[in-house]
């Protein structure tokens, strides 16, 4: 396969927690296996949070699909992630007059979050869904004339003991990136749900 | 000059100079009156004045060659503009208007010009420390005055070639044109600046590496007698081809700013510039016809008076149509006001040609020397107005004053320039900080010279060597020499001039730690620590640690151990407690480690999420 060279998906990984992951040690050799998925690890690559602007821009605007992956931490994605969207996303760069790099570009957050899906309602404990707490990554992709895909979150994160526990979410994971990667997928149907995880696991 | 002589004059020096200075009239005048006290009408020390002229000539030598020192070529290329419109708007403006007083007041028009020259001079010796006293040194004010007296000191060559050429009376050339003068005037004008220019050059050649070879036998009067031979030298062929002696050494110093030695030149000659400096204005003071003065004294002082104020007025205007600031104007205008002593040269052949009188060469000699206080005074009464107005605002900080005449703003003092130093110098670099360096190596330097860095040749413990690199205008002094107690020695020096300026001093060990945090502000900097973090911190990522981890858990390390070098610093080394708390504080760095080893600590509590699983079990 040929367009397997080139990866056209960059997953932009934060976990500053990893060596007691449960969730993201299963879903990340699942999608890291993709042939056209690469992975920048941020507590990896910047562990001091001084970014490398022009390397990270250069990833970035070779890729089709960006994916934001991390735990939700407080209601929003960790600190080492927002210190990376603010140095990578400059202006005349990402928005602005001149700022037309990420145009065009899809942007997916795909996270895990302690809280049921119960809690994450109207009616529930923190009132709003996850979709709606990450209001900020939908702000960006607009701004930056990206198309907003929507969250993939697995619910009750605590309670994945084993690898198995994660595995499902793990395939739907991967599943869903393949789907972006070959057109598969219907965007505009996709858009309007709180949650892509529940939908391909429907499919 | 004979021994009663230098006694008088050092007893001036260090009597009535710190008294003039405290007085706030300058050190120059202190020495004129000394000079008019040793001089043959009073005291009689200094019954021969000419015969000191060489001695007093040397200090206008040493000073303009250490002008030239602090001029770059490229600096002095941007000068050219003020050098030509400044300078010689000067010259023919004061010489028009004296000479048209002198036509109206009967001289012929010969005389006239004769006096108008000589009266356009004005004193280096007198006007750029007279300035630098006042903090006027740089800036726009000592660039302008700088401009103007390079300018005349050109001027006076064809001078000195062109009055004897309008003498009636055909009156041999008097001028002292040196080894070349069986040649006709256009020729050896031309030469004389070849032959000077092949000197200069050949001169910078060799004190490189001349230099070089003295430093490494650490021998500093070498260095010093290195230095004072190269001025006397240079200014030896200038005069010998019939150039300025002043010129021909301000060039050479210009050609040398360049140089690694330029601050060690600078700190050796220092001394003798004042020194110099002052036995010339002894011996314009001796020299002064003091009968002939006194018996028309409302004549000379009106003549001084008339002058000084002429000279003002050309001065204003011109610095005005050069729109220099307005605040600007006045001190340059009283700063060069005064005549100079290259009146007194040029009154000579004047008067040697028969262009003018003994006795107006005579009462215009007196008017010259009168005219010179005049310079420091008035700026005296300046300043104090100028701090009047001034009252309200806020002093500048310490050491903003400088008095270099061009403004290098190097905040940073970089001492030791070897495998920390540059590298500290490289940082800085990078971000366009300008940083002055000193290395008492000088293969360290000449091979970091080669790589394009520009670290001076100096022994920073030396305060003169600081202060040629700048101590007084910088913000910060980076210690990096590998000798922990010659660092110590560096700041101990450098707090003498700046005692609160921040410090951040390489030391070899502890000890050296705790008595650097025993100063106030001194940062003091273990040299191998970095490295053996840096080492510990791939260690644990070659472990397999995550780097967010690894480089946590060696910042928790340094930030435990810094605070404990600390605390430890305050309590006194030999008592018990010391022992007992630094057995404490090291217990406590590898329960650090351990607690982090422990599972239970995989990660930064923080992002721990052990007990929120718990916690979520307990409830379902
Ligand atoms: C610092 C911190 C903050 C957290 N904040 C939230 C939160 O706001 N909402 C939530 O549902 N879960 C929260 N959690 C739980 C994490 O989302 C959960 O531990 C993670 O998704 C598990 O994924 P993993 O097995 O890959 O570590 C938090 C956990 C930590 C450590």
């Amino acid at each position: 396969m040929d367009t397997a060279q080139i990866p056209d998906t960059l997953i932009v990984f934060a976990h500053p927690g990893f060596e007691k992951s449960r969730v993201h040690r299963t879903w990340l050799p699942e999608v890291e296996a993709l042939p056209f998925v690469a992975v920048r690890d941020l507590c990896q690559l910047y562990p001091g949070g001084v970014v490398d602007v022009k390397a990270e821009q250069a990833a970035l605007e070779s890729a089709r699909t960006i994916v934001l992956q991390f735990p939700l931490y407080w209601y929003a994605c960790p600190g080492i992630l927002k210190e990376w969207i603010d140095q990578v996303f400059e202006h005349g760069w990402a928005y602005g007059q001149t700022g037309t790099a990420l145009r065009g570009k899809r942007l997916l957050v795909a996270t895990s979050a302690g809280g049921a899906r119960e809690a994450y309602q109207a009616q529930g404990r923190n009132r709003h869904s996850i979709k709606q707490y990450l209001l900020p990554h939908e702000g960006l992709a607009r701004l930056c004339g990206m198309e907003w895909l929507g969250v993939f979150a697995l619910h009750g994160a605590l309670t994945v003991q084993h690898k198995q526990d994660a595995q499902a979410s793990a395939i739907a994971y991967a599943k869903l990136l393949t789907g972006l990667h070959d057109n598969s997928l219907d965007l505009a149907s996709l858009q309007s749900l709180e949650n892509l995880l529940e939908a391909i696991q429907a499919t | 000059m004979g021994l009663g002589t230098i006694v008088f004059l050092l007893l001036a020096t260090v009597i009535l100079v710190p008294l003039a200075m405290r007085l706030g009239i300058g050190s120059a005048m202190a020495y004129l009156l000394a000079g008019v006290l040793a001089g043959p009408h009073l005291v009689g020390l200094m019954s021969d004045p000419a015969s000191l002229s060489h001695a007093a000539e040397f200090g206008v030598v040493i000073m303009l060659f250490l002008v030239g020192l602090e001029l770059r070529p490229r600096e002095l290329w941007r000068l050219r503009g003020p050098l030509v419109a400044l300078g010689a708007g000067q010259v023919a403006g004061t010489t028009a208007l004296v000479a048209l007083v002198g036509w109206i007041a009967g001289l012929s028009w010969q005389g006239s010009l004769a006096v108008g020259a000589a009266m356009a001079m004005s004193s280096t010796a007198l006007a750029l420390p007279s300035l630098r006293d006042r903090g006027l040194g740089g800036g726009p004010t000592g660039q302008g005055a700088l401009a103007i007296l390079l300018f005349q000191d050109i001027a006076v060559i064809p001078l000195l070639a062109l009055l004897p050429l309008l003498a009636t009376s055909g009156v041999p050339d008097m001028a002292d044109t040196g080894g070349l003068g069986f040649l006709p005037g256009f020729v050896r004008t031309p030469l004389a600046m070849v032959v000077l220019a092949v000197v200069l050059v050949a001169t910078q050649w060799a004190a490189k590496h001349v230099f070089r070879w003295l430093a490494l036998s650490r021998q500093r009067e070498a260095l010093t007698a290195m230095g004072l031979l190269l001025v006397s030298g240079i200014s030896l062929v200038a005069g010998t081809v019939g150039l300025s002696a002043a010129l021909g050494a301000f060039l050479g110093g210009v050609l040398l700013a360049d140089s690694e030695y330029r601050h060690e030149i600078e700190a050796d000659l220092e001394p003798f510039r004042g020194l110099f400096l002052g036995f010339f204005f002894a011996t314009v003071g001796a020299g002064l016809n003091l009968p002939l003065i006194l018996s028309k004294p409302i004549l000379v002082a009106s003549l001084a008076l008339g002058l000084f104020a002429l000279k003002v007025g050309v001065l204003w205007l011109l610095a005005r149509s050069a729109r220099m600031n307005p605040s600007d104007r006045l001190p340059l205008a009283l700063g060069l006001a005064q005549v100079g002593e290259f009146a007194f040269v040029l009154l000579a052949v004047s008067r040697g040609s028969g262009l003018m009188s003994g006795d107006l060469a005579g009462l215009l000699g007196g008017a010259v020397a009168v005219s010179m206080p005049l310079t420091p005074l008035s700026l005296m009464v300046w300043s104090a107005a100028q701090r009047r107005n001034m009252e309200s605002v806020a002093q500048p900080a310490e050491g903003a004053a400088s008095d270099a005449l061009v403004q290098v703003e190097a905040p940073v003092l970089l001492a030791g320039f070897g495998r920390m130093g540059s590298m500290v110098g490289r940082v800085l670099k990078a971000q366009g900080i300008p940083v002055s360096v000193l290395d008492l190596d000088p293969h360290q330097v000449a091979h970091m010279r080669r790589l394009g860095l520009e670290p001076h040749f100096g022994d920073a413990r030396r305060e003169e060597l600081l202060k040629a690199a700048g101590l007084a205008q910088a913000s910060l002094l980076v210690v990096m020499v590998d000798d922990q107690e010659d660092g110590l020695d560096i700041v101990r020096t450098a707090r003498e001039t700046r005692p609160s300026i921040p410090v951040i001093l390489r030391v070899h060990s502890h000890q050296g730690a705790y008595h650097a945090l025993g100063l106030e502000n001194v940062e003091p900097i273990r040299e191998t620590f970095g490295a053996a973090m840096e080492a510990s911190r791939l260690a644990l990522e070659q472990l397999g640690w995550r780097s967010t981890r690894a480089l946590r858990a060696v910042e928790l390390f340094v930030r435990h151990n810094q605070a404990s070098m600390r605390e430890l610093a305050k309590v006194d080394r030999s008592s018990e407690d010391w022992l007992r708390l630094l057995r404490e504080r090291i217990d406590e760095a590898s329960n650090l480690v351990r607690e982090d080893a422990d599972p239970r600590h995989l990660v930064d509590r923080a992002w721990d999420n052990e007990s929120l699983r718990t916690e979520f079990f307990k409830k379902e």
